[in-house]
Formats: structure tokens, C-alpha cells, sequence
């Protein structure tokens, strides 16, 4: 029989064909992409990142020793000596790998030390800024300067703002001090004190600072988009009824733009914990064998009031963001490329390499739950 | 163009003068002569484009908030009170001029949130006081029995029609002499409409409504004095029935008949 809705293989045809059958591909080979990516790494680095003390432990040099009967000895320092000790004549060869021992948690607590600063310091100038641009500041000229200006800062590549960070923060900063160092730009003499810009050194507020700058465009763009996409009605609705602007940003406007806001800011936080450069010449270590916290402070006095016992307290807690510290991406980059290359090193990197990506994973998850979440509670 | 004297010699309390407002470089409205008087419902009617929301979104200045928005000349006096001159707060102003928006658009927050949105930035913390404004308001709206067991839910669970009788309770809970209503029934069914109308027929004492509307039906049903307006400037107000079935304009006369699109 005749059928006059049969398809002829027409060149047309043939293309349609090949469209969908090269962008299927495409996808394809991104996920296939991101899948053997979390397979490599979970496949070399959990076996490492499940043994005692990885996650708990500070980084120390590891050392192997070996025995003429075949053992072989995994262990820190001080227990490389016992075992020695122990083995007397039948110890045969030891080496040591710097960095590759112990566990991670100085880095861990390095980078969240650095995330905290930095979201902080991002959020409230970030928002600050979006707000201003999208509610008070009038469609001009101006306007549009400051939108490229925010544009062009997140194409600034992050070794820039390493050195930026370098300049600003660990070299000219300002600080409260009695004794000005030598190397101060300038000194001005307040009353009981003096505002010196002699730099905050490499610390986690310095670090913290400079890796603000990388994700402040992101949360800019980002609060902004969130501001503009809360109906204007609202605004118009709560001027009509006897509001300020304030209060009808604060009542009306930033209330539903917060799930936004805040996903935004968890992906700024992966993005700040990622970067090396920025912290390389800012707060990072190679190695610290303390954390941050655990500065020797001068002993109080047997006989110390209670408020001798709270000024330390407060001393040892801002103390923590004047320490440098470890910190994960750099942590990865000293094992990958500063140190000779070996089986143990490699277990070292891979291991927090695992981590670091479980770490930024959950970050992500955190920002799809709860942008769900929130939607679902403020719904227009 | 033509404005009519008020009929009565009270001095009518909102006064539009000779005013002209523009949108940059772009006139809408030219030489309107308008004035109001406080017991009479006002609609404003007209083609899409026509100004009449402009002249609307004036008297309380929210088009202030529009950015290149300007008066060009002219006044509108409320209580023979300039609104354009450096003395006038809009912040004050709006206390005591509401506004209904033709979407319905509640905050997503309770219902006695909602209704007592005004007085919360006016700075009333009393909980009583709150409390009672919300029930007098929500009354007054013809609301009351519907939410009062569920004044703590969401206002957006609620149907179209509610949601746009609590933005007229939000509205009058701050005591306005004076209510806009920018198409208040546009978005809405015809049962919701009636009740809509219904409800300004009862507070009609209360408030001088000014009502913008493309239903010239609704006009008639619920407008003493009617305004046409043409491409920025009125043709024609009067007294809506003459408006509509003795127009003295022949423009007026096919716009109400149907012919001018």
C-alpha cells in the first residue's frame, strides 16, 4: 500500500539525525568526564584519607624504615628513633618524606579559618554593594562603570590577587600599635597609640582578605540578580504604605532574596577554599607543627582575677587570625610539587585530594538543599 | 482640558493644576485640571497608555520611585497642600494616602503580618493595638470572618479575591483619608470583582476613592464622577452616568460606545 507519510532519508533528515546524535555526545563526555574524575580520585585517595589520624592528626614528616628481615616501619619522627632503637642491628635503611605524615587537620583548619574570614568579609561588602546597585543607585552611566569594574575583577586571574593581597594586606594594612615597626609606609600618631601601616604579616586575615577579593564579584552578581528578581511590586507595595526604602529593603526586599544570597555564598566558599594562589604569598604555610590556637602565651600569675583569665582568652582567639597557617589547596600543591616524588608522597596528596573534594561536594549539596528548602518557604 | 467646577462649594480635596509629568524626555501627561472632591468616588478611564495610571501613581508619589520619572509643571494639591514642594514627605504623605495595585500582591508572610505591615514601619510595636488595627482593618475589608482562625497562615494560601481584599485591609489599617486603586479587579474573576465592588460601595462613606479601571461596566456600577482621559490629556469628566449616556465630547462618545480602540 501507498503510504504517503513515510519518512525519505533525505539529506535533511540525515542532519537532524546528526545533530542530536553529536550534542547526546558531548553531554556524554562530560559526565563520563566528572564521573572517572571522582572515581581516580576516590579509587587512589580514600584507602589513604580512611587511615587513624588522617583527618585528626598535624602533618609531620614520615618516616620508613626498613629491617634486613623485610619489615617495613611507617611512623613519625619520634617514633622512628624507638623503633631504630628496637631494631639494633637489624635495622637496614630509612627514609624520610617531608610533609607526607601524620594527618591533615592543620590544613583543614587553615582553610576554614581562611573561608571564614573571607566569607565574611565578602558577604558584607558584597551585599553592601549589591544592594546599593540595584535599589538606591539610579540607571546611568555610573551605574554601568561599576557593573564592568565587577565584571573585569572576576577575570583578574587569582595570582594577581596573590600579589595583590602581598602588597595590600601583608605590607601596608594598617594596625593599632604602641611600637611602630621600622618597615611602616607611614606612622600617624593617634592620642594614646599610634595607626601604623606597616602590614597585618602573612596571617589568616591577610589571606582571608585577599581571597574576599577573588569571590566578591561572584557574590556581587549574584546578590544582585537575587535583589532584582524579588518582585518590584513588593518595593512599590511597601513605599505605598509609609516605608522608607531601608525598611522596605529590610522587610520586603532582602528577606526573599536571602535563599539566593546564601547559595551564591556556599559556592563562593568552594571557590574561596580552591584557591591556591591568592594564599600562597598571604597566609599559607608549607608546614606548621601547631594550630592556631596553640600559642604559648606568658603564664598567668597563680593569684590572676577572672578578668586576667578572660583578656587571655580573648588574646588566644584573636590571636588565631594573626597566625599563618596550612592550609588544603597549598597543602596539595607543596606535595605534588615541592617535594620528591614517591609512592608515600603521592598517598599524602591523594588522600587530602579526597578530602578536599568531599569537602567541596558537600559544600555544593548544602547550597541545592537549601536553596529547596528556602524556596519552598517563601514562595510568591 | 475642560474641568468642570465642583459642583458643591466645598473645596474638593484632591486638586490636580496644570499638570504636566514626563518619563525622561517623554510627556505623558499635559495640563490636567482635575479636582477631586472627598465624597465621591472617581474613576479614571481610558485606552492603554493614556496616563491615567500616571496621574494616579502621582497623588501619592510612588511614581517618585520610578527612575526618570518628573513633574514638568503644574500641582496637585491634597488639602490645598502642594504634594511637589521640598516640605512634603512622601514617607508622611503615603501614610495617609493608600494604595491598591491591580495585582493582587501580598507579602509571603502571615495574614496579620500583612495587615498590619503599615503600622510596623510607622513604628507601633503594642501588641494589642497591632492586634486590634488587624481586626478592624480586616473587617472593614469584609475579610475578617474568613481568616480570623487563620490569621498566622501565609496571606498567599489565600484565593485571588481575599488576597486582594487584605491589600485593601493593608491599606486601610493606617487610617487614609484617601484610597487608589490602580485597576483593582484586572486580575481578578467576576465573583471576586462584585465583592471588590460591593466593598467600596460600603466604605465609600469612609474614603475618597479614586479608581483606575478598563471596565467601563464596572465605571458605571460604582463611579459618581468619571474621568476620561486621551493620549496624556482628560477630554471629559462629569457626572458618570452624563459621561456615559450624554458625552459631550465626540471622542468620549466613541471610546464609551466601543469605536476607539
Amino acid at each position: 500500500m501507498n503510504n504517503p507519510f513515510a519518512g525519505d532519508n533525505s539529506s535533511i533528515q540525515r542532519r537532524e539525525t546528526l545533530a542530536r546524535w553529536l550534542l547526546r555526545l558531548g553531554s556524554y563526555v562530560v559526565v563520563a568526564l566528572t564521573v572517572s574524575i571522582f572515581l581516580f580520585i576516590t579509587v587512589k585517595g580514600l584507602p589513604h584519607a580512611l587511615k587513624p589520624g588522617f583527618l585528626t592528626e598535624l602533618t609531620s614528616t614520615l618516616h620508613v624504615i626498613e629491617s634486613n628481615d623485610g619489615q617495613v616501619f611507617k611512623t613519625n619522627p619520634v617514633e622512628a628513633d624507638v623503633i631504630k632503637k628496637q631494631l639494633g642491628d637489624n635495622f637496614r635503611s630509612e627514609k624520610t618524606i617531608s610533609y607526607s605524615g601524620g594527618g591533615i587537620l592543620g590544613p583543614i583548619v587553615g582553610t576554614a579559618l581562611l573561608v571564614i574570614v573571607s566569607v565574611t568579609v565578602a558577604l558584607f561588602l558584597g551585599v553592601c554593594c549589591a544592594i546599593y546597585l540595584s535599589e538606591y543607585a539610579k540607571k546611568g552611566k555610573f551605574l554601568e562603570t561599576v557593573r564592568l569594574a565587577i565584571l573585569n575583577l572576576a577575570g583578574v586571574p587569582s595570582v594577581v590577587f596573590g600579589l595583590f593581597g602581598l602588597g595590600a594586606f601583608v605590607l601596608t594594612a594598617p594596625v593599632l600599635t604602641d611600637a611602630p615597626a621600622d618597615r611602616a609606609i607611614f606612622v600617624i600618631p593617634l592620642f594614646f597609640t599610634n595607626l601604623s601601616f606597616q602590614g597585618w604579616d602573612t596571617c589568616v586575615l591577610s589571606g582571608g582578605f585577599t581571597l574576599a577579593f577573588v569571590i566578591l564579584p561572584v557574590i556581587i552578581t549574584a546578590s544582585e540578580q537575587c535583589l532584582q528578581a524579588v518582585p518590584q511590586g513588593f518595593r512599590e507595595t511597601s513605599m505605598a504604605l509609609g516605608a522608607t526604602r531601608w525598611q522596605t529593603i529590610w522587610r520586603s526586599v532582602l528577606p526573599f532574596a536571602t535563599p539566593g544570597i546564601l547559595t551564591s555564598t556556599i559556592l563562593g566558599i568552594a571557590r574561596a577554599a580552591g584557591e591556591t594562589a591568592p594564599i600562597m604569598f598571604t597566609a599559607a604555610l608549607a608546614f606548621k607543627d601547631k594550630l592556631p590556637w596553640q600559642k604559648d602565651l606568658p603564664p598567668l600569675p597563680a593569684d590572676a582575677g577572672m578578668f586576667a583569665h578572660w583578656e587571655q582568652s580573648v588574646q588566644r582567639f584573636l590571636g588565631v587570625f594573626t597566625e599563618s597557617v596550612q592550609a588544603l589547596p597549598y597543602h596539595i600543591y607543596t606535595l605534588a610539587a615541592k617535594i620528591p616524588q614517591n609512592e608515600y608522597s603521592e598517598q599524602a596528596q591523594y588522600g587530602s585530594v579526597f578530602v578536599f573534594l568531599i569537602l567541596v561536594a558537600s559544600l555544593a549539596a548544602t547550597s541545592i538543599w537549601l536553596r529547596i528548602h528556602l524556596r519552598k518557604k517563601y514562595k510568591w | 482640558m475642560t474641568a468642570e467646577a465642583p459642583a458643591t462649594s466645598a473645596p474638593p480635596i484632591i486638586s490636580v493644576e496644570r499638570f504636566n509629568y514626563a518619563y525622561g524626555d517623554h510627556q505623558v501627561l499635559f495640563n490636567v485640571d482635575l479636582p477631586i472632591r472627598s465624597e465621591d468616588v472617581t474613576a479614571f478611564i481610558g485606552p492603554s497608555g493614556c496616563g491615567k495610571s500616571t496621574l494616579l501613581r502621582s497623588i501619592n508619589r510612588i511614581n517618585d520611585l520610578v527612575d526618570s520619572a518628573r513633574v514638568v509643571s503644574g500641582t496637585i494639591k491634597v488639602d490645598g497642600v502642594d504634594l511637589y514642594t521640598p516640605e512634603v514627605d512622601p514617607i508622611a504623605l503615603r501614610r495617609q494616602i493608600g494604595m491598591v495595585f491591580q495585582k493582587y500582591n501580598p507579602f509571603p508572610r502571615s495574614i496579620f503580618e500583612n495587615a498590619v505591615y503599615g503600622l510596623r514601619v510607622a513604628g507601633v510595636k503594642d501588641k494589642a493595638e497591632l492586634m486590634d488595627a488587624a481586626e478592624r482593618s480586616l473587617k472593614a475589608a469584609a475579610l475578617w470572618d474568613e481568616v480570623k482562625d487563620r490569621l498566622h497562615e501565609l496571606a498567599t494560601g489565600l484565593s485571588g479575591g481575599q488576597q486582594q481584599r487584605l491589600c485593601i485591609a493593608r491599606a486601610i489599617a493606617l487610617q487614609p483619608r484617601i484610597l487608589l486603586m490602580d485597576e483593582p479587579c484586572a486580575a481578578l474573576d467576576p465573583i471576586a470583582t462584585a465583592r471588590i465592588e460591593e466593598l467600596i460601595h460600603q466604605l465609600r462613606d469612609r474614603y475618597t476613592f479614586v479608581i483606575v479601571t478598563h471596565n467601563m461596566e464596572q465605571a458605571k456600577r460604582i463611579a459618581d464622577r468619571t474621568a476620561f482621559f486621551y493620549k496624556g490629556e482628560i477630554v471629559e469628566v462629569g457626572e458618570t452616568l452624563d459621561l456615559f449616556t450624554r458625552p459631550k465630547n465626540k471622542l468620549t462618545e466613541d471610546y464609551v460606545t466601543g469605536r476607539l480602540a
